[in-house]
């Protein structure tokens, strides 16, 4: 994972140039996007709940991990989706999400790890699928990587701005 | 959506969500023996590739080594005065850094990869490759700090467009349509 301040900005970033595309994308539904962008690391209730107390509690083998995964944000982002109102804000929400959710798992993909590969078949547990190398750009705690993300955000944010209202207008 | 519907929805979802976490913990997706098999028969486990996340108990100061913790705690019992834990299996296992690519800088305490070959009964795993995840407690505070920041932004956005129908219980927009 990382933190989830890049999460926001690079959802923020990526859903906003998909706006200039898209003429109902508006700020209304991009932030919907970027609550899309935390959803796979609800895994970490795990904090809260550890599974070992979900194993004692139902006496099967447990993991918060399904969360972090395609499948597992897909079930999510529809359960965020039934919490609007109509039936074409549902619809247009569970995209978002689900969008916000897969752009979070594709900037966690490049991170480093010891064996040299990535975890994308965590991603689709549990379908079994093989790991491409890792270029093992970053760790979480990495500090240049939300300073990159944040740069991205900024420049977006004021091309958007300069979209809406060109200077000396 | 009538409101029932939405939260018998909703429960389904959920179901199929905890469904989903109970499937994904009974699959064994990847080709390193689990710390069971190793416990088992440590001696058999002897030259088995090993790819492990651990915090590091100690370094030490003369040799290229590290201590890690191959554990296995169990919560025993839920009652009015907490949780009770206990430590199923504990046992040092001595990571050799002698012929390892360390990325980050290791301490008691960092949180690390270890991807490596087991030897001597599984006491030791000759490292190939260590990343060092979190190095000290600075960078578990610039994660969760950075973390909470940025779910209180996500959160600033959303209800600066939207707001909470407590009574059809949804979100709907803020402001004009």
């Amino acid at each position: 994972m990382s933190e989830w301040l890049t999460h926001v900005f690079i959802a923020y970033a990526g859903f906003t140039i998909c706006g200039w595309g898209v003429d109902w994308l508006t700020d209304r539904w991009i932030a919907i996007g970027v609550i899309g962008s935390i959803l796979p690391d609800l895994s970490r209730i795990e904090l809260l709940v550890p599974r070992e107390i979900v194993e004692y509690l139902v006496g099967v083998e447990f993991t918060w991990a399904g969360i972090h995964t395609l499948i597992g944000v897909i079930l999510l982002s529809a359960i965020g989706a039934l919490c609007f109102g109509d039936s074409a804000a549902r619809y247009r929400a569970f995209v978002l999400l689900l969008g916000g959710a897969i752009s979070h798992l594709i900037v966690d993909l490049p991170q480093r790890y010891a064996d040299g590969r990535m975890v994308l078949d965590s991603y689709l547990s549990p379908v079994p699928v093989p790991r491409p190398p890792t270029p093992g750009w970053y760790v979480t705690p990495d500090r240049w990587v939300v300073g990159v993300a944040f740069v991205a955000a900024l420049v977006v944010f004021g091309i958007d701005r300069y979209r809406q209202q060109p200077l000396g207008q | 959506m009538h409101p029932t519907h939405r939260l018998l929805g909703i429960a389904v979802l959920i179901a199929l969500l905890l469904g989903l976490n109970v499937v994904v913990a009974a699959v064994d997706y990847r080709p390193y023996p689990d710390g069971e098999t190793i416990r088992s028969d440590p001696v058999a486990a002897d030259g088995e590739q090993v790819f492990v996340f651990r915090e590091v108990e100690t370094v030490s100061k003369t040799e290229p080594q590290a201590v890690v913790l191959r554990e296995d705690e169990l919560v025993v019992g839920i009652g009015l005065d907490g949780i009770r834990w206990d430590v199923a299996y504990r046992e040092e296992v001595t990571v050799d850094l002698s012929d390892a690519t360390v990325s980050g800088e290791l301490n008691a305490g960092s949180y690390v990869q270890v991807y490596g070959q087991l030897r001597d009964e599984s006491s030791v795993i000759d490292a190939d490759r260590v990343v060092v995840d979190y190095q000290d407690a600075a960078d578990y505070t610039y994660m969760y700090g950075t973390s909470i920041f940025g779910l209180l932004v996500a959160v600033a956005y959303f209800f600066s467009h939207w707001r909470i129908n407590v009574r059809a219980g949804c979100f709907e927009p803020r402001g004009k349509q």
